[in-house]
């Protein structure tokens, strides 16, 4: 009688202690998800597509902007390192990056221009009136190739080395900020590895 | 005579505006696509509907009006025509903007957690679960078992018996009354 009247209060007492433990669970849960939630404060939200990498760049054949009557192909690009831009009149974006790609133009950096999705007559009245800081402008109509680069939007801009693999891709504009942090530090490697093989870790460190 | 039928002219006319409503209506359900086969039809939608637009980062295809979303849309119409399958589509897709285009990810390593973590935790919580309900049972079966174990000895039942017994009820009340005065 006895020992059975000791037992009862001990199971509960053990009852009681697994209840604080499970009771702890939420908590802990809460206390991780407040850690993960802070430590993305501030950081940029949106997913970048930049599935074009470590491609060659599509083949192509698309008639010269300035001359339609001339065909492109994979074998013009230029057989440095450069970058290719993607504009179009039309497009609000381009006109705020088109003074800082004169500048680029200026410093010696070579840019194809792919003209996309556009009427070749205001395209050309375009470069009449803000300059033409492309290399060559080649004519994407249909918007084919653009679509094989993996574009997401008007401007975009790759960045491709002397193999013409694409390393880069930055969407929307060019700016001296991003220039500064992303694309002249890639841009740089591709110029001075030319020919040589590109160890992965310094392609990943200089062309994020 | 050129008397004019008011109600029925009313009537007309109002039959007239819904009939122009419904057809705007359908109008602006349906693209402008025409397809060769209802199967096609059904292909392409279940395509945009699974494709995510790359641009707008939270809205499939068949939801936005982004200009890159209405250029994949064309692309996937065109080759829902050409035939192709929905793998050949997926991968056309895939090849240019990556695992990012679709809401259904492929299941490789990098994206094990995202397919497996789910069902796992699942039946780690039936499982779970199971235990629990197991252990309880176990543990009421033990203390019915105790219980009986526990009966009363002949001593303790005589015990009990002498401590009822009226006699001795009568005992105590009488005890009580001494203890009152």
């Amino acid at each position: 009688m006895d020992s059975s009247n000791q037992n009862k209060p001990a199971t509960k007492t053990m009852n009681k202690k697994q209840l604080k433990v499970w009771f702890l669970i939420p908590l802990l849960v809460f206390l991780g998800l407040m850690v993960m939630l802070y430590l993305r404060l501030g950081k940029p939200t949106d997913i970048v597509t930049n599935t074009a990498l470590e491609r060659p760049v599509p083949t192509f054949e698309l008639p010269l902007l300035s001359d339609t009557t001339r065909v492109m192909s994979n074998s013009s690009l230029p057989k440095q390192p450069f970058l290719i831009n993607i504009w179009g009149s039309w497009c609000p974006t381009c006109i705020i990056e088109h003074p800082f790609l004169m500048k680029l133009k200026d410093r010696g950096v070579n840019i194809v221009g792919v003209n996309y999705k556009d009427e070749i007559g205001n395209a050309l009245s375009y470069l009449n009136e803000r300059g033409d800081p492309y290399s060559m402008s080649i004519q994407d109509l249909s918007g084919q190739f653009a679509l094989d680069l993996g574009l997401t939007g008007a401007p975009e801009t790759f960045v491709v080395d002397s193999k013409g693999v694409i390393r880069q891709h930055i969407i929307g504009e060019v700016s001296e900020e991003n220039w500064q942090s992303r694309i002249a530090p890639c841009l740089m490697l591709l110029n001075n590895k030319q020919g040589q093989e590109l160890d992965a870790k310094s392609l990943k460190e200089a062309c994020q | 005579m050129t008397r004019i039928n008011l109600p029925a002219l009313l009537t007309k006319s109002i039959g007239l505006i819904i009939a122009a409503l419904f057809s705007m209506s359908l109008f602006a359900a349906i693209d402008v696509y025409d397809f060769d086969s209802p199967q096609q039809e059904a292909q392409y939608r279940g395509l945009i509907e699974e494709l995510r637009c790359p641009k707008c980062q939270n809205q499939n295809l068949a939801a936005s009006d982004a200009p890159i979303a209405q250029d994949l849309k064309q692309k996937t119409y065109d080759l829902v025509k050409e035939g192709r399958s929905d793998s050949e589509i997926r991968d056309y897709m895939q090849e240019r903007y990556g695992d990012f285009i679709s809401y259904k990810p492929p299941v490789r390593p990098s994206t094990w957690i995202l397919w497996f973590f789910p069902p796992l935790l699942l039946v780690v919580l039936i499982a779970g679960w199971f235990w629990r309900a197991h252990h309880r049972q176990n543990q009421a079966k033990l203390r019915t078992e105790q219980q009986t174990v526990e009966a009363l000895t002949p001593s303790e039942q005589a015990e009990l018996d002498r401590l009822l017994s009226p006699q001795n009820s009568a005992q105590r009340t009488e005890n009580r009354t001494k203890d009152n005065s």
